[in-house]
């Protein structure tokens, strides 16, 4: 009752269902959450998220890249509760060393410390052992070589990671590679597929990714599974910073691009038509099966990089080229 | 009124009207509140919380990138 009064007397606050001021007020629900009932529906979902999509099932070993921010720390918080007793399914964690200045020493830090909280394995691997190179002498390079045709140092970062971070799945024998990937990061990245008009890329999204194309026998990718994809990024940080998770909220000082100008759209969008994100993943999972026909054969042929003999679609890979030649 | 608010590592004094939202402040300032978490007087509040006199809100960006 005396909620109900103090609603009266604060028409603007907020009170939840169980009576206890709300944290937050999730608009495309119309609902007002207390911290419990917040934390809960995280939860809720990210585990129907898992079920519904098949994400996870016996025997399987599941590798987390954990970068040390809010969101892969967040999904590697909730799974290890959620599997917490399950003897057949292992869970560990890698996170990769890109060798940035003043960003990645902290956070590495962070990572490590909260896995050994957790009791959850650990490894790092750095670009400088892999490549010979760290990120930020890589981009040195660039800057010398004005004939260097790529020079968006997140091309570089982030081809080098999907690389390694499909590696050490695979050689550490995970069946699955699990990501913090939230909604924001999928619905940018139907945007950014349609506009750049990459079909085979988009019909390789969808709730389990996998990138190894049928006719292959082995696969030499492991599938990566995203248990955020349908909960927004910024419930993703109310989770984690709630929980008390200890996070690295620094931002990457390298990013930038049309992928931040596809954010911004749908954060102004999502501000004045609540539930704007959903609707646009939701629509391009509906299409997905189309897109998938319309990609099918249209796939690059898939041979193995000369060099490092990761799958390619040319004689030398993607990351080779920009890391090794 | 004027409501102390800290975002980005600045204060920041805002001017507003008698008993505004958290929202209208954030709005104020041009800052969207779907990038953002608020703290009032060191509590997270949701974006519809009603802001008085002396309160003070910190502002944390939550969205990745820029
Ligand atoms: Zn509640
Ligand atoms: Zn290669």
């Amino acid at each position: 009752m005396e909620a109900q009064i103090a609603f009266k007397e604060r028409p603007e606050g907020g009170y939840c269902k169980c009576g206890r001021k709300a944290v937050f007020s999730r608009k495309y629900e119309g609902s007002y959450l207390c911290k419990h009932h917040f934390c809960l529906s995280i939860e809720k979902k990210a585990k129907r998220t898992i079920r519904q999509h098949n994400m996870i099932k016996s025997g399987d070993r599941i590798c987390v890249a954990l970068s040390g921010g809010k969101d892969s720390s967040a999904v590697l918080y909730i799974l290890s509760k959620v599997l917490n007793g399950r003897k057949d399914i292992d869970l560990f964690a890698v996170s990769i060393d890109e060798g940035i200045h003043g960003y990645r020493p902290e956070s590495l830090e962070i990572a490590a410390k909260f896995c050994e909280q957790l009791g959850v394995k650990h490894r790092t691997l750095s670009f400088k052992a892999a490549f010979g190179k760290s990120l930020d002498e890589k981009m040195g390079e660039v800057a010398a070589d004005p004939s260097m045709r790529i020079r968006e140092s997140c091309t570089y970062c982030g081809v080098g990671r999907r690389y390694l971070m499909n590696r050490m799945a695979r050689l550490s024998g995970a069946t699955k590679l699990c990501t913090g990937h939230n909604l924001d990061d999928e619905a940018q990245a139907v945007l950014l597929n349609y506009i750049r008009g990459d079909l085979f890329r988009a019909s390789r999204m969808g709730p389990v990714t996998d990138w190894s194309i049928k006719k292959e026998s082995d696969s030499m990718f492991i599938p990566r599974i995203k248990p955020f994809r349908e909960i927004p990024e910024r419930e993703v940080a109310l989770y984690a910073i709630l929980k008390g998770l200890d996070i690295h909220m620094d931002e990457c000082p390298n990013v930038g691009g049309i992928r931040f100008e596809a954010r911004d759209f749908l954060n102004n969008l999502e501000a004045k038509y609540p539930g704007i994100k959903f609707t646009v993943l939701e629509t391009f999972d509906k299409l997905l099966p189309a897109i998938r026909q319309v990609a099918e054969g249209n796939e690059p042929r898939l041979l193995r990089c000369r060099i490092c003999g990761e799958p390619a679609s040319r004689e030398v890979c993607k990351t080779c080229e920009l890391w090794r030649l | 009124m004027q409501i102390t608010v800290s975002y980005l590592g600045k204060r920041h004094e805002v001017d507003v009207r008698e008993r505004p939202a958290v929202m209208d402040i954030l709005k104020k300032m041009g800052v969207n509140p779907e990038t953002v978490l608020v703290r009032k007087n060191g509590e997270i509040v949701p974006d519809t919380d009603p802001v008085g006199p002396g309160d003070v809100l910190e502002v944390l960006k939550v969205v990745s990138g820029g």
